[in-house]
């Protein structure tokens, strides 16, 4: 593969590729960075040998000017998590994050259900609309457990805030999960749909409250796979 | 430009003065990158493949601003020194 060939020239871009993956940046900008600095450090090896020195030396003079990869890889982590408000602010961003993507779901979702279901439609049946809108919600709800703790996962990827930012987000989702409910019920010519937290005695069910974790596992098992890019994923700045 | 030749452009205008290793500089364009001061594109120039970066207008405003603030703090320096040294 054209990037692995390149990449195992420089232990120092490897070492910085891994650690920005385990730091949590994205798959792309860690191979991003790492291809960067390996270009560097391949024109000053061109640069020595131009200046007379051996291929050997060359490499060891590029290797020693380009920096030692705990000093990089700090200074990688400390100004990305930086350059953004959800960075500086990872505890109390992302977890207003984790609610305005609730709020933006249900409204969203929970108004297409609706109207899917014939909400605004005069004529129609209490009893079925309810059924029609129960087994709705339940779908929204659902894909809620698993489409919102990837997104928060991306964001964090796309903001270099790091696998802590993401995993309180998916914390405060699965707290959530396990305390909300949604419901509705049909009697006669009324209808009721209720929504809110309740907590039950019995202890909260364990699927939603699982599910955010479980995408949080697999999200951070895909970032950290054994695996170079088969591409140059380019800048991932927007 | 791409980072090697920024590295060296910042070695030569500054006489060598600043030493850093030179790997420090692409935690600084890609901070500045995230902060949309400038932007990056991909170019392959003579057979070698590169990561260009040029200003965008955000950040020649505030090269502009930072320009004159440095150009300030300088010659405040410059005055403090001078009126020591007289």
């Amino acid at each position: 593969m054209f990037w692995e060939g390149r990449m195992l020239k420089l232990s120092q871009a490897i070492e910085l590729r891994r650690r920005l993956l385990r730091a949590g940046f994205s798959r792309a900008y860690a191979s991003r960075a790492a291809r960067e600095l390996q270009e560097h450090w391949e024109d000053m090896v061109e640069e020595g040998t131009r200046a007379g020195l051996n291929r050997g030396e060359a490499e060891g003079e590029a290797s020693t000017r380009i920096g030692s990869p705990e000093t990089l890889i700090s200074e990688f982590v400390a100004r990305l998590e930086k350059s953004s408000w959800l960075g500086r602010y990872p505890t109390l961003g992302f977890a207003m994050l984790a609610l305005i993507l609730i709020i933006v779901w249900w409204v969203a979702l929970g108004s297409a259900a609706a109207q899917y279901c014939g909400l605004f439609e005069k004529g129609i049946k209490t009893q079925e609309l309810s059924d029609k809108l129960a087994l709705c919600f339940d779908w929204v709800r659902a894909l809620s457990y698993v489409v919102l703790p990837w997104l928060c996962c991306r964001i964090a990827d796309r903001y270099f805030c790091g696998w802590r930012a993401a995993l309180w987000a998916c914390l405060v989702l699965a707290i959530h999960n396990a305390a909300h409910f949604f419901q509705v019920t049909g009697a006669g010519d009324h209808g009721t749909v209720t929504m809110g937290y309740t907590v039950s005695s019995s202890g909260p069910p364990l699927l939603p409250i699982l599910a955010p974790l479980a995408v949080f596992a697999l999200h951070r098992a895909w970032m950290l796979r054994d695996q170079f890019d088969s591409e140059d994923s380019g800048p991932t700045f927007c | 430009m791409y980072g090697y030749e920024i590295v060296k452009a910042i070695q030569t205008a500054s006489k060598e003065t600043f030493a850093f290793g030179e790997g420090s500089i692409y935690p600084v364009l890609h901070e500045l990158e995230a902060n949309k001061l400038v932007k990056s594109r991909r170019q392959e120039v003579d057979g070698r493949s590169r990561l260009y970066y040029s200003l965008t207008a955000n950040g020649r405003k505030r090269l502009e601003v930072l320009t004159k603030q440095w150009e300030q703090v300088a010659a405040g320096v410059g005055h403090v020194l001078g009126g020591a040294h007289a």
